[in-house]
């Protein structure tokens, strides 16, 4: 068929139905569809072809009431949506549904800061509400609070916490940060949980549990409801900090990097989520591919080592951020400092101790005292071409011999792939994000194609050597869910059990994380 | 990059806006003072975005730089704009800047023309692109 997909399974009389009521509850200009009404919605990155996870057409909602009324449609006519808070899920697939034909359930004029509270240090806000609106508030209030930017400032605060987004500061487990959420249900019902299913309680934002199970994580991740508001804790503002950066000269430093972070971690000596960026990722930033390297195949050793040496760059590159009184921040950086001194040609780079009302410039500085930014996003200009790429990302327990092993599979993989190593590990006191992205050419069919190859066989590797993803692309989310295989994939199983009682009917977001409704596996 | 070839690519860029755009080369003077016209968005750091930007300043578009945070100048000053119906935004800047001033405004509703013309410098490819800010769906 021409045109734009339709929804698998679903007449076009009612398909045209749903859309008329859509367009009756959220208004006219408020439902796209027709020829390229999905275009801005496609995966700008897709590594292959987009229009493989092509929406039939968007709908955008702007309260609670007109959500329930889109569901009530949707369940009438069976029509799959695929729900996003603002759609900037680069990487992993943008605003792109999973299953091609869904309607695109966007809640980007949801968009409401329904409470900051500085005294208690949290934030309640809607799904449409991103890093940059939340940051502005604070700013234009004079609140004494920092947000925690994930490296793309311009994602969803929800969005991003939903998927288990990270970033520098101590706030940087964005999931671990999150207390209290309003869900609405397939059937419309919305649910409160932890302390706000108590009717007046006050605590919503301070407590997570509440009394009972609770169900927050299962909303993240996942397509048991949409999560029309979020609590999220915020840093207070530190009186000072200092940013520090350590250069290491030799590839096989990561080993000992990882040895020495992770105690500094543990103990909390080092406060912020801290970044060990390889010498691709940092010169990416800076620099584009072409003026160190410009043959086939992944650049060469001698030519990262000739970059690095003019960058005055390390092989790998630590950063991290030290907050609170001056006194504090130089006794964290001495102790800190001892310890990395004992790895040979160690340079440790530090502003001096800055108070917190002063801003850095560049953006990796500023994500560490709470400022949203974009400067993440030079990495498309790499490889030449319209830029893309494609995350690759392990999860890596911060032991020096994991990362080292994970580093050297994925840099050798990709080097039979033609693909450099622009990676680096986010480290948490007790895991560590492993983040590759593959830098492709969206323009050159081949070299889109290829990314895709890398990251399937990257996925399987992995899995094959007992390491499992924190987060995939559309293209590979059953991949990766059926590599979490414990006792016959019990947990899936549990998972389904609970769509199919919670979502009958499978309109939310089908396929997500690799989890499918009934009606959609009885298909299959 | 030699003057000459600058010169042929600014010229042509600005050709290419020109022709595509509500705006014209044969602007008046003051038009776009008077909160309509093209606003010229260009990189400080890259010598043919700039000399882009001084060129079509002189023909009397407004330039703004993208400074250090592209984020804040979509939201503060060319989202204001954009959102205004008769104002074209465009420019010269990495395929990067590109990308994320072209999907802020998709993301309003805005029409977007990208690729326009493309050049090789020294330190990659630049990118011409332009908004169109009729017709923008929604401010949010």
């Amino acid at each position: 068929m021409n045109g734009p997909p339709r929804p698998p399974g679903v007449p076009e009389s009612d398909f045209q139905q749903a859309l008329a009521a859509f367009r009756a509850i959220a208004g006219q200009s408020a439902v796209l569809s027709g020829d390229g009404a999905a275009q801005p919605y496609l995966d700008p990155f897709a590594p292959g072809d987009a229009h493989a996870y092509e929406a039939s057409a968007i709908v955008l909602v702007s309260d609670v009431e007109q959500l329930r009324a889109v569901l009530s449609v949707a369940n009438r006519y069976g029509v799959p949506l695929w729900s996003v808070s603002t759609g900037r899920n680069f990487a992993y697939g943008g605003a792109a549904p999973r299953l091609k034909g869904c309607v695109v359930l966007d809640l980007q004029h949801m968009n409401r800061i329904i409470e900051i509270n500085e005294t208690l240090g949290y934030a309640l806000v809607e799904p449409g509400v991103s890093y940059y609106d939340l940051y502005q508030a604070l700013q234009a209030r004079g609140i004494g609070l920092w947000l925690d930017p994930p490296a793309a400032g311009w994602g969803s605060v929800v969005g991003n916490t939903l998927e288990r987004g990270f970033g520098t500061t101590p706030y940087g487990d964005h999931a671990a940060m999150q207390c209290g959420m309003e869900v609405m249900l397939a059937n419309g019902e919305v649910v409160r949980t932890g302390m706000g299913a108590m009717n007046n309680n006050q605590d919503w934002q301070v407590f997570k549990a509440g009394f009972g199970p609770s169900y927050d994580a299962m909303f993240m991740q996942s397509n048991f409801g949409i999560v029309t508001k979020l609590g999220i804790w915020l840093m207070p503002k530190p009186e000072g900090y200092t940013l520090c950066t350590y250069k290491f000269r030799h590839d096989a430093d990561l080993e000992s990097i990882v040895e020495t972070l992770r105690p500094l971690k543990l103990d909390d000596t080092m406060q912020s989520n801290a970044v060990i960026e390889s010498a691709v990722r940092w010169a990416a930033g800076v620099s584009t591919r072409k003026q160190w390297y410009d043959g086939p195949g992944a650049m060469p050793d001698s030519a990262i080592e000739t970059m690095t040496r003019k960058l005055g760059i390390g092989r790998w590159n630590l950063r991290f951020c030290l907050y609170g009184p001056e006194a504090l921040v130089k006794a964290r950086r001495d102790v800190i400092h001892q310890r990395f001194s004992a790895i040979a040609e160690a340079e440790l780079i530090e502003s001096p101790y800055t108070l917190a009302n002063v801003e850095p410039k560049g953006g990796g500085d500023r994500s560490q005292v709470g400022i949203p930014n974009l400067d993440a996003f030079n990495l498309l200009n790499w490889r030449g071409g319209s830029g893309a790429h494609v995350d690759f990302s392990p999860v890596c327990a911060p032991l020096g011999r994991d990362a080292l092993k994970q580093y050297r599979m994925i840099r050798d993989r990709a080097a039979q792939h033609g693909f450099d190593y622009y990676g680096g590990f986010t480290a948490g006191p007790r895991s560590m994000h492993h983040i590759f992205a593959a830098i492709f050419n969206r323009d050159d069919p081949a070299q889109s194609r290829d990314a895709g190859e890398l990251l399937k066989t990257l996925i399987n590797d992995f899995g094959a050597a007992g390491y499992g993803q924190y987060r995939t692309h559309l293209a590979f989310m059953d991949l990766v869910v059926s590599q979490y295989d414990f006792n016959d994939h019990a947990l899936m199983r549990m998972s389904e059990s609970i769509k199919d009682a919670l979502d009958p009917n499978g309109i939310l977001s089908p396929g997500k994380q690799g989890i499918w409704p009934r009606k959609f596996k009885e298909r299959d | 990059m030699k003057t000459g070839r600058r010169d042929f690519l600014v010229t042509a860029s600005l050709a290419t806006v020109c022709m595509r755009g509500s705006w014209s080369a044969t602007l008046p003077s003051g038009h776009a003072a008077s909160g309509h016209g093209l606003t010229i968005v260009f990189d400080e750091h890259l010598a043919d975005s700039h000399a882009f930007a001084i060129r079509a300043r002189a023909m009397g578009a407004r330039i703004v730089p993208l400074g250090n945070d592209i984020g804040m100048l979509w939201l503060k000053r060319l989202m204001p704009l954009a959102t205004s119906p008769g104002n074209t935004i465009a420019g010269l800047t990495t395929h990067a800047n590109a990308f994320l001033l072209t999907r802020f405004a998709q993301g309003i509703g805005l029409q977007v023309a990208q690729g326009i013309s493309e050049t090789h410098v020294a330190s990659g490819t630049l990118v011409m692109w332009q908004l169109d800010a009729d017709g923008a769906r929604t401010s949010s």
